[in-house]
């Protein structure tokens, strides 16, 4: 049972994770839990999701067509279902990935001009 | 979409993969198996949600959410079979018979003129100067004419006149109606035949040529090719050259009876007999004319014949009056009104019992959501969304109208049947499209959703509220439950009951018009009494003597026969006023009357016709055999007829005249009235004449009249042989009974008091439900409250009267607002009523007593409940 503020803050976060899925496979094709744990790694479990919102994150991912999934063999031999990026998954992410710097260069000019000013 | 469906499928195994990893790694950190399987789910979160969640990403989701709500809904339903069907019974009725009636109503009111634009065709008639309404008199054959030649804001005007005969070619001798008509008469009203052609505006095609009616073709030639063959009318011979489609009939002015041929007029006959009326007459308005101005040149050319013809003329106007108004007109008690009131008054009574029907629905709709506060609770609890137990509770609400729909569509079809079934011969306008107005039955289903949607509403916004811990504890205590919501009901039971009063009284209005009609003695005595006509055709019976002969013995014969009590001829069929004349008294004129024109009603009959037809002779004595053998020079008059010409004297002995005799005529008999023009008419003033040889001459058709107890069937079948006997190719036509003639002249209140009636009991039923169920929830819901009561000291008698007094103020509400609503409408009514007031105080009295005792009985159950109730067991109840 969400409230209104919640479900803006998940909006908010789907976005953010689609993206670090694809971050997270740029590397090579990686199965669910390995994303999951590379995830909450990388971000020094600031990014408070629940791990299962990974799922339909992957789905959504499949969906549009930038990562697939195919049936593999995994470290102790175990069938998973491994997920892969797309050629249009992979220009998506370098897309996103600029308009993150975009936005994260403005917003560090705004909020700090004098080092700005230093920096150039 | 498999790839979806695959990895749809997978997800369970996925997602437990995932878990049991975490829970390895857990294990490999070193908790316990339970601990780090117990961590591995609380960091997953919530499977369902994120299977439903997962699903959501690849459908479209309202479609699926929707499919589940219905089967949900659906199942819901079944499990409440009780207030499943009444729901769904009740608002059938409602959706049913509104459509029903309004689709009969729009197929009368639009459908029933089959001509090419009918809104441009006028009725024309003549109407002596102080005549009002919208049927006047029949045409003057040269007057047509001179329509025709001089008219300009018609482009056409056409004429036809009533004609009956003997037809023989078919299977069998048939007596049939048809219509002899100009050339241009089908061209004017824009109709074709199915087979073969019409006239096509030059006469000289259309001489001996015959038009057949759909059905005539099919019952007497067997629907087989006849183009082109032979048949005789009364001994003259006719070619067919065409059919006309079955929905096709003629535009109806005077109610005449269907026609089953056409023949020619020709404009040569319409030149002749310059001031008889005989005929109908339509036009067909030129473009870019208005009625009005036409009326306008009508009354100048009518000025114009009155100056040219003043034996003819004078003071005789003409009367343009719209095809469709026409349409609506029939010949009720004496004068032609319209069914236009009647009409209404249905409209208003189906609309009525679809309020009440909605009302009800509402109702019972609040009661059984109520019912599941608890289950929206729990739901609420878990996490649905407020917005899915709305659109849950709304899909039952339109599931619920869907299938109503769907059984009141069925029931509609079966009402207009119905409604069609029972309409007097006559009263309702012949219509071709007699099926369901689609436009009609959308907006009852519409008006039956919107109901059951607002109904479902309510209870679901309510419902779905976050602060449920209130209303929980609230539904379930004795006097905190919504009262609100008890009130919306008690307003919804208030107004049923309003309603239903108001069809009770008016269907109780039209019951006692109908008694009170019933009541009055109709003149003559319609046990075992029977009556047919005979035609004889012009050729072979010319001379009067010819005709006297035929009728007498005929009449002779079937008197020999056994069983017979009584036989007689009458020019008159079945009493109906068919002869009128200028009659002139000894001694006075009887136009000298200044208020209305008498022109007394003539009838032509054998002797014994009063004791044939029941009718009492009050002085002086019937026609006997030499009177008619000897051309005596007699005449019996009606009782009204005395009273009117020889007020306070003794009729008997006086000498009249009239336009069919040189002579004069002397009273020997002075009969009772015989109501012509209807139950509730006054009977008009009436003289009968023997057929002498004299009268006989020209009185081709006369009717039978019997007196016998054998049965219908069997006498005509006798009568027949006999006539047969005298001349074989004499046919019996319209042979109707005693009964059949009261019902005919009754049938227009008896159609109205039937179908009142039928709403105002189905209203009935309808309200005792809401009424029932209103108080067993209330009743239910105070089930606390009466345990207390009775622990303090309440007795069983008490709590009964309590439940019982709760149900009657909610009835004296609703009946007073009824009373205050129907006597205002009342007034409304006063044209359709008989023998009394609408506001008619033993029908509003005893409608109201009716209602109180239904009501009443309807709340007795509640009431018995509560008295069965044990205290602990109520105290308890939360």
């Amino acid at each position: 049972m969400s409230t209104k503020e919640e479900k803006r803050r998940i909006e908010l976060l789907q976005g953010t994770l689609d993206l670090l899925i694809l971050r997270t496979l740029v590397r090579g094709p990686a199965h669910g839990y390995a994303i999951a744990k590379a995830i909450e790694f990388k971000s020094d479990e600031v990014l408070q999701v629940e791990q299962g919102s990974l799922y339909p994150a992957l789905h959504r991912l499949i969906k549009r067509g930038w990562i697939f999934a195919e049936v593999g063999a995994s470290e102790n031999n175990r069938r998973a279902k491994f997920y892969r990026l797309t050629p249009k998954g992979r220009k998506q992410l370098a897309l996103e990935t600029s308009k993150w710097d975009q936005l994260a260069h403005a917003i560090a000019r705004i909020l700090r001009p004098a080092q700005q000013e230093s920096d150039s | 979409m498999f790839r979806r469906r695959r990895l749809l499928s997978e997800l369970d195994a996925d997602i437990r993969e995932h878990i049991a990893r975490e829970t390895e790694d857990n294990i490999a950190r070193g908790l316990a198996p339970e601990e780090a399987r117990r961590r591995a789910f609380l960091k997953f979160g919530n499977p369902a949600q994120i299977k439903e969640d997962t699903r959501s990403v690849w459908t479209f989701v309202w479609l699926e959410q929707l499919m589940q709500d219905i089967r949900f809904a659906a199942r819901m339903l079944r499990k409440s079979p009780g207030f499943t069907a009444v729901a769904i019974l009740t608002l059938a009725l409602g959706i049913g018979s509104t459509t029903g009636i309004f689709s009969v109503v729009n197929a009368v009111l639009i459908h029933s003129l089959p001509f090419r634009e009918p809104a441009r065709l006028v009725a024309l008639f003549q109407a002596p100067d102080k005549m009002k309404g919208l049927i006047g008199w029949a045409a003057d054959g040269p007057d047509i004419l001179d329509w025709q030649r001089e008219a300009r804001s018609f482009s056409q005007v056409a004429a036809s006149l009533m004609d009956a005969a003997n037809i023989t070619g078919g299977s069998v001798p048939q007596h049939v109606n048809g219509q002899k008509v100009t050339a241009n008469y089908f061209d004017l009203l824009g109709v074709q035949a199915a087979i073969g052609r019409t006239f096509s505006g030059d006469e000289s095609s259309a001489q001996s040529a015959v038009i057949l009616s759909y059905s005539l073709w099919r019952t007497s030639f067997g629907g087989q090719d006849v183009l082109g063959h032979t048949i005789a009318l009364d001994g003259k011979p006719f070619t067919v050259i065409g059919i006309m489609p079955a929905v096709y009939h003629d535009p109806r002015t005077w109610g005449n009876p269907r026609s089953e041929y056409w023949i020619l007029l020709p404009q040569s006959q319409l030149a002749q007999h310059r001031g008889e009326h005989m005929y109908a007459s339509f036009a067909r308005l030129a473009p870019g004319v208005t009625l009005s101005q036409a009326q306008q040149e009508l009354n100048l050319i009518a000025a114009r014949d009155a100056k040219a013809f003043p034996n003819t003329n004078d003071k005789m106007g003409a009367l343009a009056s719209p095809l469709g108004q026409v349409n609506l007109q029939t010949f009720e008690e004496g004068d032609f009104r319209s069914i236009e009131p009647a009409i209404l008054l249905l409209q208003l009574a189906a609309g009525f019992l679809l309020l009440i029907a909605c009302a009800n629905v509402a109702n019972l709709m609040l009661s059984h959501s109520l019912a599941r506060y608890r289950e929206f609770a729990v739901r609420l609890a878990i996490g649905a969304g407020r917005m899915r137990i709305i659109r849950q509770l709304l899909t039952e609400s339109i599931l619920l109208s869907l299938l109503s729909g769907a059984a009141g569509v069925v029931l509609a079809f079966w009402c207009v049947k119905v409604l069609l079934a029972l309409a007097p011969k006559g009263y309702l306008p012949p219509t071709a499209n007699i099926g369901i107005d689609t436009q009609v039955l959308a907006f009852t289903v519409v008006v039956a959703a919107l109901t059951g949607i607002l109904a479902g509403l309510l209870p679901a916004v309510r419902a779905s509220r976050r602060n449920l811990n209130d209303d929980l504890k609230a539904a379930a205590s004795a006097s905190g439950h919504s009262p609100s919501r008890l009130r919306a009901q008690r307003f919804a039971v208030i107004l049923e009951l309003a309603a239903t009063f108001i069809l009770l009284a008016g269907g109780g209005l039209m019951v006692r018009s109908l008694a009170s009609l019933l009541d009055v003695n109709p003149g003559f005595n319609p046990r075992n009494f029977f009556t047919a006509g005979m035609s004889l055709p012009a050729e072979q019976y010319a001379k009067p003597e010819q005709i006297q002969r035929f009728f007498l013995a005929v009449q002779q014969r079937v008197a020999a026969l056994p069983g017979i009590d009584a036989v007689s001829f009458s020019s008159a069929p079945e009493f109906d006023v068919t002869n009128s004349s200028n009659v002139i008294i000894e001694n006075r004129s009887s136009q000298s009357d200044g208020t209305r024109e008498i022109y007394p009603q003539i009838c032509y009959v054998t002797p014994n016709f009063y004791r044939a037809a029941g009718i009492p002779i009050l002085e002086g004595r019937d026609f006997n055999f030499s009177d008619v053998t000897t051309d005596a020079k007699v005449a019996i008059v009606s009782h009204a007829f005395a009273e009117h010409f020889w007020p306070r004297q003794d009729a008997l002995g006086k000498r009249l005249h009239f336009g069919g005799s040189k002579d004069w005529l002397q009273v020997i008999g002075i009969v009772g009235d015989v109501h012509q023009e209807g139950l509730a008419a006054a009977s008009l003033p009436e003289v009968y004449f023997p057929l002498t040889r004299e009268l006989a001459d020209g009185q081709n058709t006369m009717n039978i009249l019997a007196r016998s107890s054998l049965p219908p069937a069997l006498l005509a079948r006798e009568i027949s042989d006999q006539v047969s006997a005298v001349d074989a190719g004499i046919p019996l036509s319209e042979a109707r009974t005693g009964s059949q003639i009261l019902e005919d002249w009754s049938g227009y209140m008896r159609y109205r008091a039937t179908l009142l009636a039928s709403f105002a009991a189905m209203a009935l039923l309808i309200a005792a439900i809401g009424l029932f169920g209103t108080i067993s929830y209330a009743t239910a819901q105070r089930t606390h409250e009466l345990g207390l009561r009775m622990a303090l000291g309440a007795q069983r008698g008490d709590l009964f009267r309590l439940i019982i007094l709760q149900g009657a103020k909610l009835v004296s509400i609703g009946l007073l607002i009824g009373i205050v609503a129907g006597l205002s409408l009342a007034r409304g009514m006063a044209t359709l009523v008989y023998g009394i007031t609408p506001f008619d105080p033993l029908t509003f009295i005893g409608v109201a007593i009716l209602l109180a005792l239904v009501a009443l009985a309807a709340c007795y159950v509640p009431a018995s409940r509560a008295m069965k109730v044990d205290p602990m067991v109520a105290l308890r109840y939360e």
